[in-house]
């Protein structure tokens, strides 16, 4: 096969006459575009946003008008010294939170020395009624150390 | 370049004139189809493409400004530019068998056999060439266009065609020889 003389060839290559027709008239029944001239897409860039930024003006003035002389804002509703109650309020419920957190762990857990002093006690009784109830009958709830327990245990 | 074009493209520029589009239309048709076929190998596209280039054409004739150089150029490039956007997320190949009859269509009569087989295979081995590859190969030896008009068309300096040309026969070659084993 000669290259250069096939590609010479596919020179003959034609389209459809029936696809060219059709294409042709819907081509040509088109309307062509306007061209986007500089001016133009200015034009239409103005038009635009002219209309936004006229809006946003007049939502402006309705809404707060415009002042020259003071232009921080007022905030006559706020009393400052009802906001200081009210934050001196809200620290003293954090502060008897934190009390209630930490005291109730003390009152209901329990402890080994606890343990063992009701260990202790039931072990008196059960060896020695005398010490037992002296120590019963003086101090129900007093604290017996453990040194206590452990004479009772060898006497 | 077709006679009196600088006339037909005044006329279609300026006045909207769409016969003198329909004229030029005429002329450069079966150039950007026979362009677009062997780069996209199949009938349909190639048809469907050239559509749109002419569309796109006659949609914004207004903004085209003649410099001189052939109106075939301005649509050479849109035309390039519809075969990327076309192909720019899918790259399909194109195989002998998916040539068949009707791809080709000849303005008068048909050629032998043997000249058909060779033009498929032609197109097939083109495809599967670089995008620069394959509108040097169209331009410079289907349509017989100067390095000058080339380069213009596809926005390089004339030696960097020079070069691509080179390159491009070469890979050809070597496409053509590959798929004879």
């Amino acid at each position: 096969m000669n290259l250069f003389e096939t590609l010479q060839k596919m020179k003959s290559v034609r389209p459809d006459p029936l696809f060219s027709e059709k294409s042709r008239r819907d081509i040509l029944m088109s309307v062509p575009q306007e061209p986007l001239l500089p001016r133009i897409v200015f034009a239409r860039f103005v038009g635009a946003t002219g209309s936004l930024v006229l809006a946003g003006i007049l939502v402006f003035i309705i809404a707060g008008g415009l002042s020259t002389t003071d232009l921080a804002p007022k905030f006559s509703s706020i009393d400052p010294v009802a906001l200081r109650a009210e934050a001196q309020a809200i620290d003293t419920q954090i502060n008897l939170l934190n009390v209630s957190y930490t005291e109730s762990p003390v009152s209901t857990a329990p402890t080994p020395l606890s343990t063992g002093k009701t260990r202790g006690i039931i072990i008196l009784d059960n060896l020695s009624s005398s010490t037992a109830q002296t120590t019963a009958s003086s101090t129900p709830t007093s604290t017996v150390s453990i040194d206590e327990v452990l004479q009772g245990l060898s006497d | 370049m077709l006679d009196g074009e600088e006339k037909l493209i005044q006329d279609a520029v300026i006045e909207g004139d769409s016969s003198a589009f329909g004229k030029l239309y005429d002329y450069y048709q079966p150039m950007i189809y026979r362009f677009v076929l062997i780069k996209v190998g199949r009938r349909e596209e190639a048809e469907d493409i050239t559509h749109q280039v002419f569309l796109r054409a006659w949609q914004s004739i207004r903004t085209y400004s003649h410099r001189g150089n052939p109106f075939g150029s301005w649509l050479y490039r849109i035309a390039r530019n519809q075969v990327i956007d076309r192909y720019r997320s899918r790259k399909d190949d194109v195989s002998l068998e998916m040539i068949d009859a009707d791809t080709l269509s000849f303005q008068t009569k048909q050629p032998d056999v043997s000249t058909r087989i060779d033009m498929e295979r032609v197109i097939a081995a083109v495809h599967r060439l670089k995008p620069d590859y394959q509108d040097v190969i169209v331009l410079r030896f289907v349509e017989d266009l100067s390095i000058s008009e080339t380069a213009e068309i596809m926005h390089k300096t004339e030696g960097a065609i020079k070069l691509i040309q080179h390159r491009a026969i070469e890979e050809l070659k070597k496409e053509l020889n590959h798929e004879s084993f």
